[in-house]
């Protein structure tokens, strides 16, 4: 009995260390090769369809399925599904496209588990953000392209593209990515309550203003006119009272959460965006890494400055914790915010430029508002605004941080036919024309884009739109725009300034306050740790 | 040389095996199905995790890594390796640890006064018993949206702000300071909503197994104490509270284990935050952040940590799971089943009637 016992104790151990071997051996993926790193393409297999001269020729692709991975949601989604759409139908029984979106907030964590987990699912091209793309790239996910396009010889033409925003897919001078297009945050401005208050630049005929002094001009008449009681705002929301009406008096016929009072007014809305924050360090000529590779933003001195405005300059009275931006934007209790290009034109500017405003006698809307062309179209967009410090480069003091899009290539494609296809496919949406001649990558940009080339800024139908629009009038030339430097370690980077920013408003908001002083040491202190997660990071992947 | 096998005694062993095959087969044929999930769920990860803790694995990459030296052991215990790494998880075990220490006595003592006070059964007892219970149905996510709405601040129109005139940023501000070992420990607002939602949350759970354990306390010994001329509270210390000591030390033991591991309620409701600048690009940099917080920025939240600290996150589990273990044993033991008196005597007689 003993023995028997024994014996099954020792055959129960048995199992589990054979299980335990067995698992640890069978663990993971099988995706671990040695070309993962180095964007090599050897591992795909040339089966190019060719004529008798041996040249690849596309018409004789046949029934090649890609699976695409989009990172853009609502509501520009519905322009690019559209498009794929176009794409498709016209390379029926050649490239079929399946798109899945996925979430801005899942995408990376979604490619990563799928990468890892589930590599049979893993997307074959990924449409995804320019500042992610050298960051996966080094992780071993995409493929270089250079040679991929001159094999299969599609018309992608680097030197089109504007060198500022292409930078995002460069890593040692290989391309990881072909760029799409570029946005940064735009300031959303209530006009109409700048006029109604006389507070527009030259003689009151101008609202939208032109540079960080008028910027902060205005932020500090509004306040003070909101203090005495003497600011006349509106409601704009569809089918709510627009009568004028001044703080102290309040608007008897609104919801008394609708009613602005001297209390819960404020200028602009506080909303630390890593866009901005990124701004600020670029007009200053400021980096994320220094050439040693170590962590500089907190080194350029118009960096700090804007953190330190954040504490004596912009303060808790011109910037507010108003709630829900888009709430109380329409409401007059903010006249400015930051949100994203994406949502002026195929939202806000119908929400808020609704021909309610233009209509005399109802709601509350007189004459005068109807017939002004402000008061009837009271909702604006600019480029964000920020002070270039003394001594910032003149290079960069105009200009503005923006992302993009790419289009990637991920090691999931073996085949070279299905890499001609995602090729065709990137230079049919960044390159290609329709009937008309003009750039499909037009269309796209209508959604709230300027486009990452320099030929399709400058074409004529491209011009025809952005007159059309306000957005991109509001975001004006691609050149203007400084992206990302590219970085493995571009997430861990931009969420220390976002963080050293946030901190440093977070403490405004609270009891004991902030001082120019304690802003300071607490971007010094977060820098430090972004520096020590980076030394982290590299001892983890040695 | 052919052997000589006695019929008699080929019988007795073949009886034997079938007896022993049929005991012990029916046996492990029953543990199979449970020996399977234990080795592949518990056995296997936790070899795996040891594996992946001495080693630079990389997410999404097995087969590449190589020993390191136990430098993610080195990170937590030696603060000259890294120091940012080790502030961040000792800080993030010593908010564990003090807020386990304030929590656990309450989501007892609270649970066990109001399962003796429905155990008087006033009136409408089943419908208290019932509400006591509900916000244990709760989802977390769901609760964690009603303590949000609650402890926003005024701008936002949080409830308490609104109905009280209780103007704290709740998710902002600093409480207080204190020093700890030359360490300044910040203790942020945060702690309150978090504290509020773990015990209105937990209170239901243990209040159930309390009550159910009140079901069964002899009524012959209430009797007797009343005899005795016993007041309420000798009865409660006396009769009710040995009568449930199972119940009690299940509770404890869970209750135990389940803040010590505090994640959820601080995600939801401060993200961990608000942040510490020295350590705020570290896992777990924030001043709500526990140890399990530091555990999840790795392998979950942090997808640039998840890719290459694998082994650090995994580390930290191991020496959560050792002060966990060590935590639980002390706890076993000194609420073991004291064999004293009587039961040492009838305990053997158990033992000598089997044998």
């Amino acid at each position: 009995m003993k023995l028997l016992k024994k014996g099954f104790i020792k055959v129960t151990s048995l199992l589990m260390i054979v299980s335990l071997m067995l698992g640890l051996i069978g663990c993971g993926n099988d995706n671990n090769d040695d070309n993962k790193n180095n964007g090599g393409t050897d591992s795909i297999v040339d089966d190019l369809p060719r004529d008798e001269n041996g040249e690849f020729v596309a018409d004789y692709l046949e029934g090649v399925q890609l699976n695409v991975w989009s990172v853009i949601g609502n509501p520009d989604q519905k322009i690019l599904l559209e498009l794929i759409k176009e794409f498709n139908k016209e390379y029926a029984g050649m490239i079929e496209i399946k798109v899945t979106s996925v979430g801005h907030y899942d995408y990376y964590n979604s490619l990563d588990s799928t990468y890892a987990n589930d590599y049979g699912n893993f997307p074959d091209v990924c449409i995804m953000h320019n500042e992610k793309n050298i960051e996966y790239a080094l992780k071993g996910y995409f493929y270089s392209l250079d040679d991929l396009i001159t094999t299969v010889g599609v018309g992608i033409d680097f030197d089109n593209a504007y060198d500022n925003i292409e930078k995002t897919t460069i890593h040692e001078g290989k391309h990881y990515g072909i760029p799409v297009d570029a946005h940064g945050y735009l300031t959303q401005i209530r006009q109409d309550i700048i006029k109604k208050n006389g507070l527009g630049f030259e003689n009151n005929t101008r609202f939208i203003p032109n540079d960080y002094d008028e910027y902060q001009t205005l932020l500090e008449g509004l306040r003070a006119l909101a203090d005495t009681g003497e600011l006349w705002v509106r409601n704009i929301n569809l089918d709510e009272d627009h009568s004028w009406y001044q703080l102290k008096n309040g608007n008897s016929k609104l919801d008394a959460a609708a009613v602005v009072t001297t209390d819960n007014f404020y200028p602009a809305f506080f909303h630390s965006q890593e866009s901005d924050n990124l701004t600020a360090l670029y007009v200053n000529g400021g980096s994320l890494l220094d050439a040693n590779g170590d962590v500089s933003f907190h080194k350029n001195a118009g960096m700090t400055q804007y953190v330190t405005d954040l504490v004596d300059r912009y303060n808790a009275d011109l910037y507010g914790d108003a709630g829900n931006k888009e709430a109380a934007f329409p409401t007059g209790q903010i006249v400015m915010f930051s949100e994203g290009p994406w949502m002026v034109a195929n939202t806000y500017d119908i929400w808020w430029n609704n021909n309610q405003l233009s209509t005399a006698g109802k709601l509350g809307v007189t004459e005068e508002d109807a017939s002004d062309p402000v008061y009837a179209n009271p909702y604006a967009v600019a480029r964000p605004y920020y002070m270039a410090a003394d001594g910032a480069p003149t290079e960069t003091a105009s200009k503005w941080y923006g992302n993009g899009h790419v289009i990637t290539l991920t090691k999931k494609i073996t085949s070279m036919q299905k890499a001609a296809a995602a090729l065709i496919f990137a230079e049919w949406l960044t390159q290609g024309q329709n009937e008309d001649g003009n750039y499909n990558l037009i269309d796209w940009c209508k959604s709230g884009h300027v486009p990452a080339w320099k030929n399709v800024y400058e074409s004529d139908a491209y011009k025809e739109a952005e007159s059309k629009s306000i957005t991109l009038q509001a975001m004006g030339d691609p050149e203007q725009i400084i992206a990302l430097e590219s970085s493995q370690y571009a997430t861990t980077l931009i969420s220390g300034l976002t963080t050293a920013v946030g901190n440093v408003s977070a403490q405004l908001l609270s009891v004991d306050g902030c001082t120019v002083d304690k802003a300071k040491q607490t971007m010094n202190e977060i820098a430090a740790s972004t520096q020590e997660a980076l030394n982290l990071l590299k001892l983890g992947i040695k | 040389m052919k052997k000589t096998v006695v019929l008699e005694e080929y019988a007795k062993q073949r009886s034997k095996r079938i007896g022993a095959l049929k005991k012990y087969g029916i046996t492990a044929l029953f543990l199979l199905p449970y020996l399977i999930a234990f080795i592949v769920f518990f056995v296997l990860p936790l070899f795996y995790g040891i594996y992946i803790s001495l080693t630079n694995f990389q997410y999404g990459k097995p087969g590449v890594e190589t020993f390191n030296s136990f430098l993610w052991f080195k990170m937590i215990f030696d603060k000259s390796v890294m120091p940012g790494v080790f502030n961040s998880f000792w800080l993030s075990f010593t908010h564990t640890l003090i807020f386990s220490v304030i929590m656990v006595p309450i989501a007892i003592i609270l649970p066990l006064s109001l399962a003796i006070l429905v155990n008087q059964k006033p009136p409408a007892f089943k419908l208290f018993r019932a509400l006591i219970y509900m916000p244990s149905i709760v989802p977390l996510t769901a609760a964690g949206t009603i303590f949000t709405l609650l402890f926003m601040s005024k701008s936002q129109h949080g409830v308490l702000a609104e109905f009280f005139g209780i103007d704290i940023q709740w998710f902002i501000d600093n409480w207080f300071s204190f020093d700890l070992f030359g360490q300044e420990i910040e203790i942020a607002y945060a702690w309150i909503p978090i504290f509020f939602m773990c015990l209105w949350g937990g209170w239901g759970g243990n209040f159930i197994i309390l009550s159910a354990g009140l079901q069964n306390v002899p009524k012959h010994l209430y009797e007797a104490a009343d005899i005795d001329g016993c007041s309420p509270m000798r009865k409660i210390m006396n009769v009710t509270v040995p009568g449930i000591k199972p119940q009690l030390v299940l509770c404890l033991f869970t209750t135990i284990l389940g803040y010590l591991g505090l994640y959820g309620q601080n995600y939801v409701l401060s993200s961990g935050g608000p942040s510490i600048a020295a350590i705020a690009s570290m896992p777990a940099g924030g001043k709500t952040s526990t140890i399990m917080y530091f555990i999840q920025d790795i392998v979950a939240n942090n997808l640039t940590f998840k890719s290459s600290l694998y082994g650090l996150g995994a580390a930290a589990s191991l020496v959560y799971a050792l002060f966990a273990g060590v935590i639980s044993g002390i706890q076993m033991y000194l609420t073991r089943e004291k064999k004293t008196g009587t039961k040492i005597s009838e305990a053997y007689n158990k033992w000598h009637e089997i044998r």
